[in-house]
Protein backbone atom coordinates (compact mmCIF):
# COMPACT_ATOMS: atom_id res chain seq x y z
CA UNK A 1 0.00 0.00 0.00
CA UNK A 2 1.57 3.34 -1.01
CA UNK A 3 1.54 6.45 1.13
CA UNK A 4 -1.47 8.10 -0.56
CA UNK A 5 -3.52 4.92 -0.36
CA UNK A 6 -2.60 4.61 3.30
CA UNK A 7 -3.68 8.20 3.93
CA UNK A 8 -6.96 7.67 2.01
CA UNK A 9 -7.67 4.73 4.29
CA UNK A 10 -6.92 6.94 7.32
CA UNK A 11 -9.43 9.51 6.06
CA UNK A 12 -12.10 6.89 5.44
CA UNK A 13 -11.47 5.21 8.80
CA UNK A 14 -11.99 8.55 10.56
CA UNK A 15 -15.21 9.06 8.56
CA UNK A 16 -16.55 5.60 9.46
CA UNK A 17 -15.65 6.11 13.12
CA UNK A 18 -17.54 9.40 13.20
CA UNK A 19 -20.58 7.90 11.46
CA UNK A 20 -20.62 4.96 13.87
CA UNK A 21 -19.99 7.19 16.85
CA UNK A 22 -17.00 5.08 17.80
CA UNK A 23 -13.53 6.14 18.90
CA UNK A 24 -10.51 5.67 16.68
CA UNK A 25 -9.07 7.08 13.52
CA UNK A 26 -6.68 9.93 13.04
CA UNK A 27 -7.59 12.79 15.40
CA UNK A 28 -6.87 15.45 12.78
CA UNK A 29 -9.06 13.81 10.16
CA UNK A 30 -11.80 13.28 12.75
CA UNK A 31 -11.88 17.03 13.36
CA UNK A 32 -11.81 17.85 9.68
CA UNK A 33 -14.64 15.43 8.91
CA UNK A 34 -16.67 16.57 11.93
CA UNK A 35 -16.43 20.13 10.60
CA UNK A 36 -17.46 18.97 7.12
CA UNK A 37 -20.52 17.21 8.55
CA UNK A 38 -21.49 20.29 10.53
CA UNK A 39 -22.84 22.67 7.90
CA UNK A 40 -24.87 25.76 8.77
CA UNK A 41 -28.65 25.32 8.55
CA UNK A 42 -30.27 26.50 5.31
CA UNK A 43 -31.15 30.21 5.52
CA UNK A 44 -34.25 30.00 3.38
CA UNK A 45 -37.21 32.16 4.37
CA UNK A 46 -40.25 30.57 6.01
CA UNK A 47 -42.77 29.61 3.37
CA UNK A 48 -40.07 29.30 0.70
CA UNK A 49 -41.62 26.09 -0.65
CA UNK A 50 -45.09 27.65 -0.95
CA UNK A 51 -43.74 30.75 -2.70
CA UNK A 52 -41.67 28.70 -5.17
CA UNK A 53 -44.63 26.39 -5.87
CA UNK A 54 -46.82 29.43 -6.62
CA UNK A 55 -44.17 30.89 -8.96
CA UNK A 56 -43.72 27.55 -10.72
CA UNK A 57 -47.46 27.20 -11.26
CA UNK A 58 -47.76 30.77 -12.50
CA UNK A 59 -44.90 30.17 -14.92
CA UNK A 60 -46.43 26.90 -16.14
CA UNK A 61 -49.81 28.62 -16.62
CA UNK A 62 -48.11 31.42 -18.60
CA UNK A 63 -46.36 28.80 -20.77
CA UNK A 64 -49.66 27.02 -21.40
CA UNK A 65 -51.32 30.34 -22.30
CA UNK A 66 -48.52 31.14 -24.72
CA UNK A 67 -48.77 27.69 -26.34
CA UNK A 68 -52.52 28.09 -26.71
CA UNK A 69 -52.16 31.56 -28.23
CA UNK A 70 -49.48 30.27 -30.59
CA UNK A 71 -51.73 27.39 -31.67
CA UNK A 72 -54.63 29.80 -32.26
CA UNK A 73 -52.34 32.12 -34.23
CA UNK A 74 -51.10 29.28 -36.40
CA UNK A 75 -54.67 28.09 -36.91
CA UNK A 76 -55.73 31.55 -38.05
CA UNK A 77 -52.72 31.79 -40.39
CA UNK A 78 -53.60 28.39 -41.80
CA UNK A 79 -57.23 29.37 -42.32
CA UNK A 80 -56.26 32.65 -44.03
CA UNK A 81 -53.85 30.74 -46.26
CA UNK A 82 -56.59 28.27 -47.15
CA UNK A 83 -59.03 31.10 -47.98
CA UNK A 84 -56.42 32.85 -50.16
CA UNK A 85 -55.68 29.56 -51.94
CA UNK A 86 -59.37 28.99 -52.52
CA UNK A 87 -59.80 32.51 -53.87
CA UNK A 88 -56.82 32.25 -56.21
CA UNK A 89 -57.64 28.81 -57.52
CA UNK A 90 -61.37 29.50 -57.49
CA UNK A 91 -60.92 32.26 -60.09
CA UNK A 92 -59.20 29.99 -62.53
CA UNK A 93 -62.29 27.83 -63.23
CA UNK A 94 -62.56 25.46 -66.12
CA UNK A 95 -61.14 22.02 -66.59
CA UNK A 96 -57.50 23.05 -66.04
CA UNK A 97 -58.42 24.62 -62.72
CA UNK A 98 -60.35 21.55 -61.74
CA UNK A 99 -57.17 19.56 -62.26
CA UNK A 100 -55.20 21.95 -60.02
CA UNK A 101 -57.99 21.89 -57.47
CA UNK A 102 -57.81 18.18 -57.06
CA UNK A 103 -54.03 18.49 -56.37
CA UNK A 104 -54.57 21.33 -53.90
CA UNK A 105 -57.29 19.40 -52.11
CA UNK A 106 -54.80 16.61 -51.45
CA UNK A 107 -52.48 19.09 -49.77
CA UNK A 108 -55.30 20.66 -47.81
CA UNK A 109 -56.40 17.22 -46.66
CA UNK A 110 -52.83 16.31 -45.60
CA UNK A 111 -52.50 19.57 -43.68
CA UNK A 112 -55.84 18.99 -41.94
CA UNK A 113 -54.69 15.50 -40.91
CA UNK A 114 -51.47 16.98 -39.46
CA UNK A 115 -53.40 19.52 -37.42
CA UNK A 116 -55.82 16.83 -36.23
CA UNK A 117 -53.04 14.44 -35.16
CA UNK A 118 -51.20 17.23 -33.31
CA UNK A 119 -54.38 18.19 -31.48
CA UNK A 120 -55.03 14.57 -30.47
CA UNK A 121 -51.49 13.93 -29.18
CA UNK A 122 -51.27 13.53 -25.36
CA UNK A 123 -49.94 16.57 -23.52
CA UNK A 124 -46.72 16.12 -21.46
CA UNK A 125 -48.29 17.78 -18.40
CA UNK A 126 -51.86 17.83 -17.22
CA UNK A 127 -53.49 21.09 -18.12
CA UNK A 128 -55.46 21.26 -14.87
CA UNK A 129 -54.31 23.80 -12.33
CA UNK A 130 -52.18 22.60 -9.43
CA UNK A 131 -52.41 25.83 -7.53
CA UNK A 132 -51.13 24.93 -4.13
CA UNK A 133 -52.17 27.92 -2.11
CA UNK B 1 -17.63 2.14 -7.22
CA UNK B 2 -21.35 2.02 -7.77
CA UNK B 3 -23.43 4.24 -10.01
CA UNK B 4 -26.38 6.28 -8.85
CA UNK B 5 -29.24 4.42 -7.19
CA UNK B 6 -32.52 4.37 -9.18
CA UNK B 7 -35.63 6.23 -8.06
CA UNK B 8 -37.50 4.83 -5.08
CA UNK B 9 -41.27 4.22 -5.11
CA UNK B 10 -41.72 7.36 -3.02
CA UNK B 11 -39.78 9.37 -5.64
CA UNK B 12 -41.95 8.02 -8.45
CA UNK B 13 -45.18 8.70 -6.59
CA UNK B 14 -44.14 12.26 -5.80
CA UNK B 15 -43.11 12.94 -9.40
CA UNK B 16 -46.38 11.46 -10.71
CA UNK B 17 -48.35 13.62 -8.30
CA UNK B 18 -46.55 16.77 -9.48
CA UNK B 19 -46.96 15.86 -13.16
CA UNK B 20 -50.64 15.15 -12.59
CA UNK B 21 -50.97 18.64 -11.11
CA UNK B 22 -52.12 17.37 -7.70
CA UNK B 23 -52.55 20.22 -5.21
CA UNK B 24 -49.62 20.69 -2.86
CA UNK B 25 -47.43 18.05 -4.53
CA UNK B 26 -44.79 20.42 -5.84
CA UNK B 27 -44.70 22.33 -2.58
CA UNK B 28 -44.05 19.02 -0.83
CA UNK B 29 -41.22 18.26 -3.24
CA UNK B 30 -39.63 21.66 -2.61
CA UNK B 31 -39.94 21.29 1.15
CA UNK B 32 -38.32 17.86 1.02
CA UNK B 33 -35.32 18.90 -1.07
CA UNK B 34 -34.79 22.57 -0.22
CA UNK B 35 -32.10 21.69 2.35
CA UNK B 36 -30.14 19.66 -0.18
CA UNK B 37 -30.49 22.41 -2.77
CA UNK B 38 -29.31 25.02 -0.28
CA UNK B 39 -26.24 22.98 0.68
CA UNK B 40 -25.21 22.41 -2.94
CA UNK B 41 -25.76 25.99 -4.08
CA UNK B 42 -24.43 27.65 -0.94
CA UNK B 43 -21.23 25.62 -1.07
CA UNK B 44 -20.76 26.72 -4.65
CA UNK B 45 -21.60 30.43 -4.48
CA UNK B 46 -21.30 31.21 -0.71
CA UNK B 47 -23.44 34.34 -1.01
CA UNK B 48 -26.73 33.94 0.95
CA UNK B 49 -28.80 36.27 -1.27
CA UNK B 50 -27.53 34.66 -4.48
CA UNK B 51 -28.07 31.24 -2.93
CA UNK B 52 -31.74 32.00 -2.23
CA UNK B 53 -32.31 33.23 -5.78
CA UNK B 54 -30.49 30.27 -7.30
CA UNK B 55 -32.44 27.82 -5.13
CA UNK B 56 -35.64 29.34 -6.48
CA UNK B 57 -34.30 29.13 -10.03
CA UNK B 58 -33.37 25.49 -9.41
CA UNK B 59 -36.88 24.52 -8.35
CA UNK B 60 -38.49 26.46 -11.18
CA UNK B 61 -36.33 24.49 -13.57
CA UNK B 62 -37.16 21.24 -11.76
CA UNK B 63 -40.86 22.01 -12.22
CA UNK B 64 -40.35 22.84 -15.88
CA UNK B 65 -38.25 19.75 -16.68
CA UNK B 66 -39.77 17.16 -14.34
CA UNK B 67 -41.39 15.45 -17.32
CA UNK B 68 -37.88 14.56 -18.49
CA UNK B 69 -37.04 12.75 -15.23
CA UNK B 70 -36.83 9.06 -16.11
CA UNK B 71 -36.22 7.62 -12.64
CA UNK B 72 -32.80 6.26 -13.58
CA UNK B 73 -31.32 8.00 -10.54
CA UNK B 74 -32.83 8.97 -7.20
CA UNK B 75 -34.86 12.18 -7.30
CA UNK B 76 -32.42 13.59 -4.74
CA UNK B 77 -29.53 13.12 -7.20
CA UNK B 78 -31.50 14.58 -10.08
CA UNK B 79 -32.39 17.70 -8.10
CA UNK B 80 -28.81 18.03 -6.83
CA UNK B 81 -27.67 17.83 -10.45
CA UNK B 82 -30.00 20.67 -11.45
CA UNK B 83 -28.85 22.74 -8.44
CA UNK B 84 -25.19 22.09 -9.26
CA UNK B 85 -25.65 23.09 -12.89
CA UNK B 86 -27.54 26.29 -11.95
CA UNK B 87 -24.82 27.29 -9.46
CA UNK B 88 -22.03 26.35 -11.87
CA UNK B 89 -23.49 28.51 -14.61
CA UNK B 90 -23.83 31.40 -12.15
CA UNK B 91 -20.12 31.15 -11.26
CA UNK B 92 -19.11 30.82 -14.91
CA UNK B 93 -21.05 33.97 -15.78
CA UNK B 94 -19.12 35.77 -13.06
CA UNK B 95 -15.85 34.19 -14.23
CA UNK B 96 -15.18 32.66 -10.83
CA UNK B 97 -12.82 29.66 -11.05
CA UNK B 98 -14.62 26.43 -10.21
CA UNK B 99 -11.72 24.25 -9.16
CA UNK B 100 -8.14 24.72 -8.09
CA UNK B 101 -5.47 24.94 -10.78
CA UNK B 102 -3.91 21.57 -11.53
CA UNK B 103 -0.22 20.97 -10.97
CA UNK B 104 -0.15 21.40 -7.22
CA UNK B 105 0.65 17.79 -6.57
CA UNK B 106 1.87 18.05 -3.01
CA UNK B 107 -1.04 20.21 -1.92
CA UNK B 108 1.22 22.35 0.26
CA UNK B 109 0.47 25.68 -1.40
CA UNK B 110 -3.22 24.86 -1.27
CA UNK B 111 -2.91 24.10 2.42
CA UNK B 112 -1.39 27.53 2.90
CA UNK B 113 -4.17 29.00 0.79
CA UNK B 114 -6.89 27.48 2.95
CA UNK B 115 -5.06 28.60 6.08
CA UNK B 116 -4.76 32.07 4.51
CA UNK B 117 -2.83 33.69 7.29
CA UNK B 118 -4.94 32.20 10.07
CA UNK B 119 -2.91 30.35 12.61
CA UNK B 120 -4.99 27.23 13.02
CA UNK B 121 -2.19 25.69 15.03
CA UNK B 122 -2.34 28.57 17.45
CA UNK B 123 -6.11 28.61 17.70
CA UNK B 124 -7.20 28.15 21.29
CA UNK B 125 -9.92 25.71 22.19
CA UNK B 126 -12.11 23.38 20.17
CA UNK B 127 -14.71 26.04 19.32
CA UNK B 128 -12.09 28.44 18.01
CA UNK B 129 -10.49 25.65 16.05
CA UNK B 130 -13.85 24.64 14.53
CA UNK B 131 -14.49 28.23 13.45
CA UNK B 132 -11.08 28.41 11.80
CA UNK B 133 -11.65 25.05 10.16
CA UNK B 134 -14.97 26.25 8.71
CA UNK B 135 -13.21 29.31 7.36
CA UNK B 136 -10.58 27.07 5.78
CA UNK B 137 -13.37 25.00 4.16
CA UNK B 138 -14.93 28.20 2.81
CA UNK B 139 -11.63 29.08 1.15
CA UNK B 140 -11.51 25.86 -0.85
CA UNK B 141 -12.52 26.17 -4.53
CA UNK B 142 -16.28 25.77 -5.24
CA UNK B 143 -16.14 22.30 -6.77
CA UNK B 144 -14.03 20.87 -3.95
CA UNK B 145 -16.36 22.40 -1.33
CA UNK B 146 -19.38 20.93 -3.07
CA UNK B 147 -17.86 17.48 -3.47
CA UNK B 148 -16.96 17.46 0.23
CA UNK B 149 -20.49 18.53 1.15
CA UNK B 150 -22.19 15.89 -0.98
CA UNK B 151 -19.92 13.18 0.40
CA UNK B 152 -19.88 14.13 4.07
CA UNK B 153 -23.09 16.04 4.70
CA UNK B 154 -25.47 14.37 2.23
CA UNK B 155 -23.59 11.05 2.54
CA UNK B 156 -23.79 10.37 -1.19
CA UNK B 157 -21.57 7.67 -2.71
CA UNK B 158 -18.80 8.72 -5.10
CA UNK B 159 -20.66 7.30 -8.14
CA UNK B 160 -23.67 9.47 -7.39
CA UNK B 161 -21.51 12.59 -6.92
CA UNK B 162 -19.90 11.82 -10.27
CA UNK B 163 -23.29 11.78 -11.98
CA UNK B 164 -24.30 15.05 -10.29
CA UNK B 165 -21.14 16.97 -11.13
CA UNK B 166 -20.29 15.29 -14.42
CA UNK B 167 -16.78 14.62 -13.12
CA UNK B 168 -15.03 11.24 -13.31
CA UNK B 169 -15.12 9.11 -10.16
CA UNK B 170 -11.32 9.26 -9.99
CA UNK B 171 -11.48 13.05 -10.02
CA UNK B 172 -14.06 13.05 -7.20
CA UNK B 173 -11.85 10.75 -5.15
CA UNK B 174 -8.85 12.94 -5.84
CA UNK B 175 -10.76 16.09 -4.79
CA UNK B 176 -11.86 14.39 -1.57
CA UNK B 177 -8.42 13.09 -0.77
CA UNK B 178 -6.54 16.29 -1.48
CA UNK B 179 -9.06 18.64 0.13
CA UNK B 180 -9.18 16.61 3.33
CA UNK B 181 -5.41 16.41 3.43
CA UNK B 182 -5.14 20.17 2.86
CA UNK B 183 -7.55 20.84 5.72
CA UNK B 184 -5.69 18.37 7.93
CA UNK B 185 -2.39 20.04 7.08
CA UNK B 186 -3.92 23.41 7.80
CA UNK B 187 -4.71 22.17 11.29
CA UNK B 188 -1.01 21.66 11.77
CA UNK B 189 0.75 19.25 14.00
CA UNK B 190 -0.95 20.36 17.19
CA UNK B 191 -3.20 17.37 17.04
CA UNK B 192 -1.58 14.06 17.74
CA UNK B 193 -2.60 10.79 16.17
CA UNK B 194 -5.01 8.80 18.22
CA UNK B 195 -4.60 5.14 18.56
Amino acid sequence: MNHDEHEWQAQETALRALRDGSAGGDAGYRRVIAALRDAPAPMLPAGFAAVVARHAEAQAAADRRFERQLAIGLGIAFAVGAIVALAVFGRLGGAAAAGQWSGSLHWLFAAAVCVGVTALMPKPRASGSAQTL
Amino acid sequence: MTGPAPASDADRMLVEAVLAGRAGAFERLVREYQGLCWHVVQRMVRHPEDTRELCQETFLRVHQCLGQYRGESALKSWIAQVAYSVAKRHLERRRIPLAEVAGDEDGLSAAHAVADGHDLEGAHGDAEEAVQLHRAIERLPPVQRTVLTLYHLEEMPIGEIASITGLAEGTIKSHLFRSRRQLRDALGHRIGVAA
